[in-house]
């Protein structure tokens, strides 16, 4: 499990790189990917896929934007590489794999797992957006520099 | 002030962003920053994914309205990064029109040579599977599976297909592929090999886009978006199976 998480570590920093990401940057994505799938992977083991799906998605959504305005930089720079790690990639797969193998109930029910999880990441980006909308319209700090 | 000049500024750094993938809302909120700079009456930023038009108006001057076309869509974070800093710098009044245009047309567009993002797409497969739960073995042939898929990826750029059928056919590669390693190694596992490879061509930038599109209630980009990832991942899923069906039956 550590061993998973040092992966995900490795693997945001990669695909930062990939997508250009700025250089002061790449060190806090690989360490905000290797938290939120630490995070999945805890709750995934005492609750379900997709809470730990949704609390990993509040996780990063709130350190990113932390992360962001400490670094001033675009939250974007940090929530797309490491919202990657949640993302139903392997949900995916399943589908198509049970599709093919003709298990009809097998592929539903990861497809309605794929759709969920991918739910559950925008209601927890939805949730945390909103919040940060709601503060920045109370402090009404007018130059922003997110 | 040079209206023509700010407004030439104002589109640009919206073209820059819009094609390298930053969210409706912040392109609008740049232009915005830098046409307010002028202090005229009107300035209107109208931003969807595909296009802008900008106008700056006031009962002194005739109204500037330039309208852009952006058919790129990529990517580079680094670029929406610059811009963002750019543009707000102009805002605070730290450097001058001429110094913001200058820098924004002359922005580095690759951070990192091109070599090192290769190795990263063969290493970030291997680290996906690694993720995912996969043993040493797995990761050592997600990587040669990544290499071939950067190989495709090269020669893609030079036919410059649809960026569809790229997905399709690069996830038939990796499917093909994979399927290829089973069937001479049975130890390996499918699933954890597929999985690793497919993560560097899922669209989490269009998701997280387009949920935070929505959430910004630019309802037109967000659906464009949720389509687009939506599509993508189809494309995905039916490259893998087309592979599994190439390979005739998936081997357990």
């Amino acid at each position: 499990m550590i061993m998973q998480c040092i992966f995900a570590f490795c693997a945001i920093i990669s695909f930062s790189v990939i997508n250009e990401a700025p250089k002061k940057c790449l060190f806090i994505n690989g360490v905000l990917g290797m938290a939120g799938w630490a995070v999945y992977l805890y709750i995934d083991r005492i609750s379900t896929m997709l809470t730990a799906t949704f609390v990993s998605g509040l996780v990063l959504a709130v350190a990113s934007h932390i992360l962001a305005r400490i670094l001033k930089t675009p939250v974007t720079t940090m929530l797309i590489p490491a919202i990657l790690t949640i993302v139903p990639g392997a949900g995916m797969y399943q589908t198509v794999y049970n599709l093919f193998l003709s298990d009809m109930d097998g592929a539903l029910s990861s497809l309605v797992y794929t759709i969920g999880a991918a739910g559950a990441i925008a209601i927890a980006i939805f949730l945390v957006d909103a919040f940060v909308v709601a503060i920045k319209k109370i402090v009404k700090k007018r130059p922003q520099t997110d | 002030m040079d209206y023509k000049l700010l407004i030439d500024t104002a589109a640009l750094a919206g073209t820059v962003m819009l094609e390298n993938g930053a969210e409706i809302y912040r392109v609008e909120e740049t232009i915005n920053y830098i046409l307010k700079v002028s202090g005229l009456k009107t300035t209107q930023a109208f931003v969807i994914s595909t296009g802008f038009m900008i106008s700056l108006d006031d009962p002194d001057i005739d109204a500037l309205t330039v309208v852009r076309r952006v058919n790129k869509s990529t990517t580079n974070l680094n670029m929406i990064a610059s811009v963002n800093d750019i543009s707000r710098k102009f805002y605070k009044g730290e450097i001058t029109l001429e110094e913001a245009f200058y820098q924004i047309k002359h922005l580095k567009r690759n951070v990192y040579p091109w070599w090192l993002k290769d190795i990263c797409i063969i290493l970030g497969v291997a680290f996906f599977t690694g993720m995912f739960g996969g043993n040493w073995q797995d990761m050592f042939y997600t990587g040669i599976v990544g290499l071939c898929l950067v190989g495709w990826l090269h020669i893609g750029k030079v036919t410059e297909f649809n960026d569809l059928i790229q997905d399709l056919i690069s996830s038939v590669i990796i499917s093909v592929i994979a399927s290829l390693f089973v069937r001479f190694n049975p130890q390996l596992h499918l699933n954890h090999v597929i999985v690793g490879a497919i993560m560097v061509l899922v669209p989490g930038a269009a998701i997280t886009n387009a949920i935070r599109d929505t959430l910004h209630g630019d309802y037109a980009a967000g659906n464009a978006k949720i389509l687009e990832s939506f599509v993508r991942a189809a494309m995905i899923a039916l490259g893998v199976y087309v592979g599994f069906l190439i390979m005739g039956g998936v081997v357990r």
